[in-house]
């Protein structure tokens, strides 16, 4: 039998889970415009719901490149299969302040993003969600690596 | 306790299962590669074999031996079953199937990695999605990773630090009619998977 208080319950903690984890959560229709803000977005971008929902993605952000993220959204919309964007193809598609702004070293977050269709109850996708990860200590690491390594390569060239 | 399990194996109606599965999948992938650059994608038989792991080199010599090559690998886990696709590029190819994804800028390494993303998005998610489809999974995908790029295909996996004993592997070769585009999807299943999927499958074999 279920309960539904304890649905209503369940309702609530994902509500409460979905505006704390450390995760950027953007809900986009056909038309690009913004329809879920979670607090991860609100926090690191300034702007409250209110100022980016119904707003339309890119004229909100001209950073997010509009050719490249529509190519890589149609196919989701087009083909309802999810995709991906690493930080290697290009570092971030928001451009958010480094989350360590005292000890670290990054100008900005460094992000890998997964955009997935969200299916209508007919079996249609009107709508993606896109999803924000925060890559900077791991993007970091491997520039420092990169760097460590043609060092190295230097060193033991001159050694020769 | 896994080292006290026998090594795994595939009877002939396991491995005729699994290439059936894969033949869905993968046909619904080409399908969907069809549909987004409007070109007509050969599919070959998939290869499923359980190798171990002194003969996956070979198996990745087998694929290409002379020319250099571009790998990204996307990790996808779910109801008890792990595995990686893994995704090897002609270096060749690129200039054919960034005419084809209609790619505007420079084709340089950068740009190659975004071409390579695009197809690993479609052919990676399909397949996976595919087979999940068909045992009633819903695979989380992690994101993917590059392996290299213009490298020898030998370089790719270094199997001296390997922690794996024996894979299940299922190999796909996409080609393109009429245009110089060579692909190859391996889809590699840990041990524990296996297990589960020949209990999965043979709810279907019953039949």
């Amino acid at each position: 039998m279920s309960n539904p208080g304890l649905e209503m319950d369940e309702f609530h903690w994902l509500m409460d889970i979905l505006q704390t984890v450390d995760i950027g959560l953007v809900v986009l229709d056909r038309q690009y415009t913004i329809k879920l803000w979670n607090s991860f977005m609100e926090n690191h971008s300034g702007l409250r719901p209110d100022q980016a929902k119904e707003k339309n993605l890119f004229e909100l952000f001209p950073e997010v490149e509009e050719d490249w993220f529509r190519k890589k959204a149609e196919t989701v919309f087009l083909l309802k299969t999810r995709a991906f964007t690493i930080s290697d193809q290009r570092p971030y598609l928001f451009y958010f302040k480094n989350n360590h702004p005292i000890t670290g070293r990054a100008d900005f977050m460094y992000q890998n993003s997964t955009i997935i269709p969200l299916n209508s109850a007919d079996g249609s996708t009107h709508h993606i969600c896109l999803i924000i990860y925060d890559v900077t200590q791991a993007a970091i690491n491997k520039v420092d690596l990169a760097k460590t390594r043609s060092a190295l390569i230097k060193l033991s060239n001159a050694n020769k | 306790m896994s080292e006290t399990l026998p090594p795994i194996s595939l009877t002939e109606d396991e491995r005729d299962c699994y290439q059936e599965i894969t033949n869905v999948a993968m046909g619904q992938a080409a399908d969907r590669l069809a549909r987004l650059l409007n070109v007509y994608v050969i599919l070959p038989i998939p290869n499923v074999n359980v190798i171990e792991i002194n003969e996956f080199q070979m198996t990745l010599k087998a694929i290409d031996d002379t020319s250099s090559v571009s790998a990204v690998c996307q990790g996808f886990i779910g109801a008890g079953i792990a595995g990686e696709a893994l995704l090897i590029f002609n270096d060749s190819s690129f200039a054919d199937i960034a005419t084809l994804l209609d790619y505007q800028g420079e084709l340089d390494q950068h740009g190659e990695l975004e071409v390579l993303m695009d197809v690993a998005n479609v052919l990676n998610g399909a397949c996976i999605q595919g087979i999940g489809e068909q045992l009633d999974i819903d695979f989380n995908q992690t994101h993917p990773m590059v392996l290299g790029q213009h490298c020898k295909i030998s370089d790719l996996i270094n199997s001296q630090e390997a922690k794996w004993q024996r894979t299940l592997a299922i190999e796909i070769n996409y080609t393109i009619e009429d245009k110089n585009v060579n692909c190859d999807l391996l889809l590699l299943f840990t041990e524990d998977s296996v297990r589960h999927m020949n209990r999965l499958i043979s709810f279907l074999l019953d039949d």
